[in-house]
């Protein structure tokens, strides 16, 4: 199977100004300015096949928007080369454009002064979708987003959930081939974000569309991507399996137990050559983090030693294991 | 050319600006203010006789002539793409199946539609009240139509290409500003041109201020002979020609540009 999306040796540097603080500087940076060169991102390479959903991951400027707006067509690289669905991004011909969407969270394709029904005529008209292809989309979308009530209503009178609802409608509605979300939960709320993951999942079932989606909320990553981009500083520190990335960054599991009464300490698991580290008391709830190869050994002893009420073990949240990357700088 | 998500375009703003008319009508009641003030000066200074060929009808007709063109012909988005551009926004438009330029003509479009009957009900009251003559004679308006067209065109493309430097610079609003002005002194908004001192009614006939209010006006008050009209089209049309390339040079310049560091 051919990559969908083929980005080879991406790398894109600002030039950006600078200057110090205070007048003189201020009135020097009129004749001479200054400017700092930042590499957003740097010799970044991937493919992404035709229908797969993939997570793009990393700090806060680490890169991925910059990234994202590459492969959209909005910035071009300083050097490298992207293949999307056979188009060059950034010459952003029509029938690439015509083929793709991106929706950024905190940026709107809204008309303030217009309903949303008017908003999402004009997108049917400027995408050349066909009237009963119109009508069929719209329903779909009335129905997965609960559109219904908006339609008649003037974008500026919308809540903020309802805005990021509509805008997901937009950038739905010609049925793009490939999707790059940025942040496209963001503002909503649970409820909404789990319909709109739901929907995602369903549109990329249903259509084969590729996704890549970048998001603050850990959960839209680990609920819709298997495969993730971690970017960090600009590097791509590592591409696969999102199961493969926590195992090797957090080999541990999170064991949760409540005893009949307050009794175990970090002294009393040493007494007991428990294998266990103990995170969180709360009465008589407590936490702990477990070597996964010692998981089995330490639930059996604890089983065995108290009388236990509640038991459970899970893997690490996946917050925790993204922010080992981000502050230790990379998988080490 | 993607013409029907341009019309579309054009809808689109039309039906927001609908809901917003009161806004439009208030703006283009103040865009009517200036030539109003100017029609009561000159028709007081004329009063005595006829100066640079205008009587007191033939100045109250230029005047009220010339506010539906002003209104016609003056661009309004050159001040949002020039924000658009600065503050990002236009990467939405960017990412769009349609020429960038579109968004900006189906503003123009939409705008022009709501505030132009507005402006000609105004314009035909004030004509009453001010018991105006008026002759009017099917080749002339023929003419004066082509005229306004030509300065439609031309008025925009030049704002259009000014605010297109925004890809550049974070200034081109002081450019606009400038262009207005000059449009204000050397469009005929303050006098008519034929009341111009020799030299400076010359530099006016080579710049493109005169006709995009002007031409239309003095056409359609048949204040033109034939050459008059003929090089007055040739020179908007040379205009209109050279400043149509150069807005095709900075939209792809200026995208490419603006690709290259970030929106």
């Amino acid at each position: 199977m051919s990559a969908h999306i083929k980005a080879q040796g991406l790398s894109k540097t600002y030039r950006v100004p600078v200057r110090e603080a205070g007048l003189r500087s201020a009135v020097k940076s009129l004749f001479r300015p200054r400017f700092d060169e930042v590499q957003a991102v740097k010799n970044v390479s991937f493919q992404v096949e035709r229908g797969e959903m993939v997570g793009f991951i990393g700090p806060n400027g680490a890169g991925k928007t910059t990234t994202l707006k590459m492969l959209s067509g909005l910035l071009y690289p300083s050097s490298g080369s992207v293949d999307a669905a056979g188009h060059i991004p950034w010459k952003r011909k029509p029938h690439y454009l015509q083929k793709i969407s991106m929706l950024m969270g905190n940026r709107s394709q809204l008309q303030w002064n217009n309903t949303v029904y008017d908003t999402l005529y004009i997108f049917k008209e400027i995408y050349g979708v066909s009237e009963s292809e119109f009508k069929q989309h719209l329903s779909e979308l009335c129905d997965l987003l609960d559109l219904g009530k908006l339609l008649t209503k003037r974008s500026r009178n919308l809540s903020l959930g309802e805005r990021s609802k509509c805008e997901f409608a937009l950038a739905l509605l010609h049925k793009p081939e490939i999707l790059y979300l940025d942040e496209p939960t963001l503002g909503m709320d649970v409820t909404m974000q789990l319909r709109l993951r739901e929907y995602i999942r369903e549109y990329n079932r249903r259509f084969g569309a590729t996704v890549i989606l970048t998001s603050h909320y850990m959960s839209d990553v680990t609920s819709l991507c298997e495969r993730v981009l971690l970017i960090n500083q600009g590097k791509l520190v590592y591409d696969g399996r999102l199961a493969t990335l926590t195992e090797r960054i957090t080999p541990y599991k999170i064991v949760k137990l409540t005893l009949d009464r307050e009794e175990l300490t970090q002294e009393e698991l040493r007494t007991q050559r428990i294998k266990a580290e103990l995170t969180e008391i709360q009465g008589n709830e407590y936490t702990l983090r477990v070597h996964k190869q010692d998981t089995v050994t330490a639930g059996a002893l604890l089983m065995s030693l108290y009388n236990v009420l509640d038991f459970s073990i899970t893997d690490p949240p996946m917050e925790a294991v993204i922010d080992k990357i981000y502050t230790e700088g990379g998988l080490g | 050319m993607n013409l029907r998500g341009g019309l579309a375009l054009i809808r689109g703003q039309l039906f927001g600006y609908l809901s917003e008319k009161g806004f439009f009508w208030t703006l283009a009641l103040g865009w009517m203010t200036a030539p109003v003030i100017y029609l009561l000066v000159w028709q007081t200074a004329v009063a005595g006789g006829a100066i640079g060929g205008y009587d007191r009808n033939d100045v109250i007709l230029y005047y009220l002539c010339l506010i539906v063109v002003n209104q016609a012909t003056y661009p309004t988005t050159h001040w949002t793409t020039a924000e658009h551009i600065h503050n990002g926004t236009i990467s939405a438009q960017l990412l769009r199946p349609v020429p960038l330029i579109y968004h900006a003509l189906g503003t123009e479009f939409a705008v022009k539609i709501v505030c132009l009957p507005f402006v000609s009900a105004v314009v035909i009251l004030l004509g009453m009240g001010f018991k105006v003559r008026l002759t009017l004679e099917a080749e002339g308006l023929m003419i004066a139509a082509a005229a306004l067209v030509f300065a439609a065109v031309l008025r925009f493309l030049l704002a259009y290409a000014i605010s297109l430097l925004a890809f550049w610079t974070q200034q081109s609003n002081a450019l606009l500003q400038v262009n207005d002005t000059l449009v204000f002194l050397l469009a005929g908004q303050v006098a008519p041109l034929a009341m111009f001192p020799d030299e400076l009614h010359k530099l006016a006939l080579l710049l493109p201020y005169r006709y995009v209010v002007s031409f239309p006006v003095e056409a359609a008050l048949g204040k033109l002979s034939a050459a008059e009209i003929g090089s007055g089209f040739a020179i908007s049309g040379g205009w209109i020609l050279g400043l149509a390339l150069l807005t095709g040079l900075l939209t792809g310049r200026g995208t490419k540009k603006y690709t290259s560091v970030g929106g």
